[in-house]
């Protein structure tokens, strides 16, 4: 293996790509470190699902997440003017409940596929994946404290995780609705996919030795990074590629998702709206007729045009947060090289995590 | 074969089990006191959904919320907690995070244990998971997880660091447990020291946590925690004893699960891998029926039970559960507790031990 410099994660010139890959290096050992410490069983199926082994528990390179929320923790810190590998154990514990809850997600949502791949539950069971997932969330917290914690992470770990966990809840019910607001949905958001971001940013800020504005304003970066996300995951979800997207050609319409483009449709007064309503209603899946009538009429009724315009808020707003932290120069560019990245448009060719 | 009338350990102090000290019931009543207020504030803080599920499992109100007292668990743990802070010499009040993030832990394990294991049934209800459905009990046990590291380490008290790691390394093991115990099951040759081991990470380690953070809270020095972590350790492993007979001659009304619900699965609970390995002819026929792929039939679950018991796996199970209480009982003296919580201590050891059989 080769040796890995303890240097910076952000440096002049270099692309997102690359900030991606360096954080790769640092944190990529400490992940597998990590999991080393959980039992037999439940490693070799962390293994599995991180895509260092395939299902017979063989090495392989399968592709892995690409790291955005590691990124951000240690980036945070160098935007601070702290060091990257001090923010290592809080990159590794982001790391992992994003992946415990990747786990129970798919449980949940009876998705068969991940990054290209079957998903653990499909390939070793409902009972694995749970208890990988409980394992990944634990592992999580130990990692924290073996990184020196005085408890105050692990505070804001939790309590972005319970946010995580009502965003989801939230999720979980909108499914059995029809009359999902906006808002909510976009507090969804917030709750389901902006928590573990913002606290990311936190972590990160923490770590490198940020004042408490640094901490906050950092915290609020990932928040409205959190949202871009989540609306550029929703634009996907309809219009992505599935090549790129590694899920099936929309996923998100087949299973009538209320995703952040299909609640603006619906809620947007267009009169395609009520079309969109009928054809939303019903209990099976939709087939692949009804998938691209149904992804014609959330454009016409204008979803695909807010998702759109707010993504671009959400990142102007995120980079408005970073420039009011003051960040060094090499930790700003490469942060927001991240957030262009995670913003990025559909058929742009950027595999989704 | 006859099977021995069980014996009550004596104290180390050599005398007979304690008179004069408080019944089980009453130390659980008081600890409840204690325990249930702040265990209800911090669900309270749950996301309404979460919240709800939470609250149906832990028997405050029945699926559509209205408030009951329904059973949901005796509460075991955290009591243990609070009389080992008090053993040392600290007191109880400051222990209650650490008892309360105990019991918050073992109600996520349960929450998802039912999900795995598919049971319909808990303290003689409907499983959280049979009325509000897989999804939103996976997630009430994720929320319990989160909310347990959350009272600790929001509870200031300078032992807390240390409770979120003690907390964590018992999870892992309990995690571990349960997934070794799932490994069990595609396995014709499960030992009895692997049994063991796996008892003592899904049962076990809780226990001692339970029993250690509450002395780390009441001021214990290392010596003494270690003492009361093997107190709780042996405790829960003869509780796993108890259970596992209780799982094949069981009484419903008792239990709250079906007669032999375990035989019926073919778990390899620790009698049962007892006769298995015991070289017995009865060992060799039960090793036959658990061998099948079906679950076992009613007449088939009764003639197992039968199996088990002449190969000598139900008195072991009897005996180990007895031996392992007196040597919770000899570490709980070495741990030079202060007498009235010591003689609680030893009052719940045997009410968790001899009084279910």
């Amino acid at each position: 293996m080769a040796t890995v410099r303890t240097g910076a994660v952000a440096a002049p010139n270099r692309t997102a790509t690359d900030v991606l890959a360096q954080t790769r290096a640092l944190v990529d050992p400490a992940l597998r470190a990590a999991v080393e410490r959980l039992p037999a069983e439940l490693r070799s199926i962390a293994g599995y699902h991180f895509g260092w082994l395939d299902l017979h528990g063989r090495l392989a390179a399968a592709a892995a997440g690409k790291g955005v929320r590691p990124t951000l923790v240690l980036l945070c810190a160098e935007a601070v003017g702290g060091l990257a590998h001090r923010a290592l154990p809080a990159a590794v514990a982001v790391e992992l409940v994003h992946n415990f809850s990747l786990l129970h997600d798919d449980v949940m949502d009876r998705d068969t596929m991940r990054r290209h791949r079957p998903s653990v539950w499909s390939v070793f069971g409902t009972t694995n994946a749970i208890l990988t997932g409980d394992a990944l969330h634990s592992l999580a917290f130990d990692e924290l404290a073996r990184g020196g914690d005085d408890g105050g992470g692990a505070r804001r770990l939790s309590a972005a995780l319970l946010r995580l966990v009502r965003g989801q809840c939230a999720d979980l019910g909108f499914e059995r609705r029809t009359d999902v607001g906006l808002a909510e949905c976009l507090n969804m958001a917030r709750d389901k996919t902006g928590a573990l971001l913002a606290v990311a940013g936190a972590l990160g800020a923490r770590s490198g030795g940020g004042t408490d504005e640094h901490v906050e304003g950092l915290w609020r970066f990932g928040m409205h990074l959190g949202l871009a996300f989540q609306l550029a995951d929703d634009l996907f979800g309809i219009w992505g590629d599935p090549r790129t997207t590694g899920k099936p050609v929309g996923g998100d319409l087949r299973r009538r998702k209320k995703s952040l483009p299909v609640v603006a449709a619906l809620t947007g007064g267009h009169p395609a709206a009520h079309r969109l309503a009928a054809l939303g209603g019903g209990d099976e899946p939709l087939d692949d007729d009804g998938i691209a009538a149904a992804a014609r009429l959330v454009e016409q009724a204008g979803g695909r045009a807010w998702a759109s315009r707010r993504l671009a808020r959400e990142l102007a707003a995120a980079k408005k947060c970073l420039a009011a932290c003051a960040p060094g120069p090499a930790a700003a560019a490469g942060l927001l090289g991240l957030t262009d990245l995670v913003g990025a448009a559909p058929d742009q060719s950027v595999p989704r995590s | 074969m006859a099977v021995p009338a069980f014996e009550a350990p004596s104290t180390c102090a050599g005398t007979t089990p304690p008179v004069g000290g408080r019944p089980a019931a009453e130390i659980l009543t008081w600890s409840r006191g204690l325990i249930d207020p702040a265990l209800r504030a911090a669900v309270d803080g749950l996301p309404a959904s979460m919240r709800h599920v939470a609250g149906y499992h832990f028997g405050w109100w029945d699926p559509d919320g209205r408030p009951i007292d329904a059973p949901g668990g005796k509460r075991i743990r955290p009591a243990l907690a609070l009389l080992a802070a008090q053993a040392v010499g600290g007191a109880a009040g400051p222990a209650v995070p650490a008892a309360v993030a105990i019991e918050l832990v073992h109600n996520f394990s349960l929450l998802h244990d039912d999900v795995m294991d598919a049971d319909a049934v808990r303290h003689h209800r409907p499983t959280a998971w049979r009325v509000f459905g897989a999804n939103a009990a996976i997630l009430a046990g994720d929320a319990l997880q989160m909310l347990a590291l959350d009272v600790l380490a929001a509870s200031g008290h300078p032992a807390a660091t240390a409770g979120v790691r003690m907390l964590g390394a018992a999870v892992q093991e309990l995690i571990e447990g349960q997934s070794t115990d799932l490994s069990f099951e595609r396995r014709a040759d499960v030992t009895l020291a692997e049994c063991r081991a796996m008892a003592l990470a899904k049962t076990g380690a809780l226990l001692g946590c339970a029993v250690a953070m509450g002395g780390s809270f009441g001021g214990g020095d290392p010596g003494q925690i270690r003492r009361l972590r093997r107190f709780g350790t042996d405790v829960g492993l003869a509780f796993q004893h108890v259970d596992d007979l209780l799982g094949i001659w069981g009484d419903p009304a008792i239990t709250g699960k079906p007669v032999f619900s375990d035989l019926r699965s073919r778990k390899k609970s620790l009698p049962v891998v007892a006769a298995l390995t015991s070289d017995s002819a009865a060992g060799r026929e039960l090793a036959a029926l658990y061998r099948r792929d079906r679950p076992l039939s009613d007449a088939e679950c009764v003639h197992a039970a039968e199996l088990i018991d002449i190969a000598g796996g139900r008195v072991w199970s009897r005996a180990e559960a007895a031996r392992l209480l007196a040597r919770a009982l000899r570490q709980l003296c070495l741990a030079e507790p202060a007498p009235q919580p010591a003689t609680a201590l030893e009052a719940l050891a045997r009410m968790i031990v001899i009084r279910r059989q």
